[in-house]
């Protein structure tokens, strides 16, 4: 695995038209482990964990100020290549998203457009990332059905799958559990442990309980900024802010 | 003023309904009008030999097998040249452009184009294929004709066939690093094919029954043979029926053979619509998003 993986946000602002969503971010999150974001909606937090792999780029009207480096360099420097980027930041969604294609299909996407491997090579990759998930068992011998046909669940995994298919040394997921069922959840919670010290992962979630059980370092966002961020015990137990530990409390969300 | 009891009011609104009831009866009717006064015309000259024989005589005997193989080549001409340009037209306007003047000038000459009278491109196909470019009164230039006349109805059933596939798709293709270009080949474009070709196939269904078009670029009024290259002229139903009610010597015996040219284009044109709505039926039906 590569050993790098390192997203430092320096005073980072993304504005939608004028309407600002993002403002003046600063930290660094923590390489090969697992930082949760939470906040309430529309705080900024799906936009800031977009922003980290380019996809508001897709958003007509968009701006963006100060950088994000990602292993040192800025991807929004002008020269910097998109492609490349996604390739090494993956992204998990908030609904699972399979290609209407083979399970095979869906996962050798990534390794075939970034001409990864072919043959037998590509075979024994896709297997590994349906086995990195914990799917392959499930699903070996259904390789060539459609994707639709499993369950919310295994398509939010295979999705994962996908991701990690391309060798990706970020994995950002976007409340990639809020649209499933609480087993398939825990499931893909057991799933992201796996991943510490291989992958950094950032998670986007408005679940406080599930930023506690899953994530080592985590951030409050709220009305774009980053108004807390630490230790996910630090930040439970002693918040530097009040907002944060209203928040915690439950008293809004 | 008492107030009206629930009974009054019902009657009111049921009084009101029927109006709607008997507006959207009139449609029903008017469809089995028009296909009942075709059909009993038209059944008395139908056979065998009406849909396989040439005419004979001077329109006056025989069939009308070159009109309905003409009808299909520049249904089928039509089509082959207002897919590619209209498809990749409305790939550039939903997937690749951002909203601007260019744009919006695209969609102003579109929708200009669609409410453009079709002698208009009669006029013009004469003056533009068959004069400008020489290729003559021709399959040819009638289809490009009727294609140029049928590409806003392509661009926009291709425009919402891609609509249809859901952003997800796309941005699962373009955060694994993929291009808008292989996104829009791998996975738009496989998922969008059905609704284009059903909605190419509606579009078809009109071509073929427009007359304006083709009487200045493609139709010729008399033939007995089938057109041996795109460059010939053919003859096609709807033009067929046109002369047959307005020239010849023996309208008598004319008007017979019109209103059995005219069943069968019906049948043709409504059994294009037909196969086009069961198809995007079953195509919807299969849909897995």
């Amino acid at each position: 695995m590569n050993p790098s993986g390192t997203i430092e946000v320096e005073n980072f602002s993304l504005c939608y038209s004028d309407k600002p969503a993002v403002k003046d971010v600063n930290l660094r999150f923590p390489e090969r482990k697992i930082t949760a974001v939470m906040g309430p909606s529309g705080c900024g937090k799906s936009t800031l964990l977009r922003s980290i792999n380019r996809m508001n780029d897709l958003i007509a009207g968009v701006k963006t100020r100060g950088k994000i480096l990602f292993d040192g360099e800025n991807i929004y420097d002008s020269g910097a290549d998109i492609y490349r980027l996604r390739r090494r930041i993956g992204m998990v969604f908030q609904k699972p998203n399979p290609f209407p294609m083979t399970i095979f299909d869906n996962i050798a996407y990534g390794i075939r457009i970034h001409k990864l491997a072919k043959g037998a090579e590509l075979s024994r990759r896709v297997e590994s990332a349906l086995s990195a998930v914990n799917l392959l068992d499930e699903v070996s011998d259904r390789l060539n059905r459609s994707a639709m046909e499993l369950s919310g669940g295994q398509q939010q995994r295979l999705c994962i799958a996908r991701a990690l298919a391309a060798e990706p040394e970020v994995l950002l997921l976007d409340e990639p559990t809020s649209a499933l069922d609480p087993i398939s959840a825990d499931k893909i919670e057991c799933l992201l442990q796996e991943f510490v010290g291989k992958l950094t992962v950032i998670i986007v979630t408005h679940n406080v309980a599930q930023a506690a059980r899953v994530a080592e370092y985590s951030g409050f966002m709220m009305l774009g900024e980053m108004v807390d961020f630490g230790p996910t015990k630090e930040l439970f137990t002693n918040p530097k802010n009040r907002l944060t530990e209203c928040y915690l409390n439950g008293k809004f969300g | 003023m008492p107030e009206p009891t629930s009974t009054n009011r019902l009657k009111t609104q049921r009084r009101g309904f029927a109006v709607f009831t008997a507006a959207a009866l009139i449609i029903l009717l008017a469809l089995a009008a028009i296909i009942f006064f075709m059909s009993s015309r038209g059944i008395k000259v139908l056979s065998w030999e009406f849909i396989t024989q040439p005419p004979k005589k001077g329109m006056t005997e025989g069939g009308v097998f070159p009109a309905i193989v003409g009808t299909f080549l520049l249904g089928l001409g039509a089509m082959l040249s207002a897919l590619p340009i209209g498809v990749l037209a409305a790939v550039y306007l939903t997937e690749f452009s951002r909203p601007g003047r260019f744009v919006s000038l695209v969609r102003i000459g579109v929708n200009t184009l669609a409410g453009m009278p079709s002698i208009v491109f009669g006029l013009f196909g004469f003056a533009f294929f068959v004069k400008a470019l020489g290729l003559g009164v021709s399959v040819l230039s009638g289809a490009l004709t009727l294609g140029a006349m049928s590409l806003p109805i392509i661009i926009s059933v291709s425009e919402e066939a891609l609509k249809t596939v859901p952003m997800t798709f796309r941005e699962a293709s373009l955060s694994l690093g993929a291009t808008r270009w292989r996104t829009t080949l791998k996975v738009v474009l496989p998922n969008a094919v059905g609704g284009i070709i059903t909605g190419a196939i509606l579009a078809m269904g009109r071509a073929v029954g427009e007359t304006a078009p083709i009487i200045f670029t493609a139709a010729t009024f008399y033939t007995r043979r089938l057109p041996a290259s795109p460059f010939d002229e053919v003859m096609a139903l709807p033009f067929h029926i046109y002369g047959l009610v307005t020239e010849g010597l023996y309208p008598e015996k004319q008007l017979p053979i019109a209103f059995g040219s005219a069943l069968i284009l019906m049948i043709i044109v409504l059994s294009l619509s037909g196969f086009g709505i069961f198809w995007r039926y079953k195509i919807r039906k299969r849909r897995v998003w």
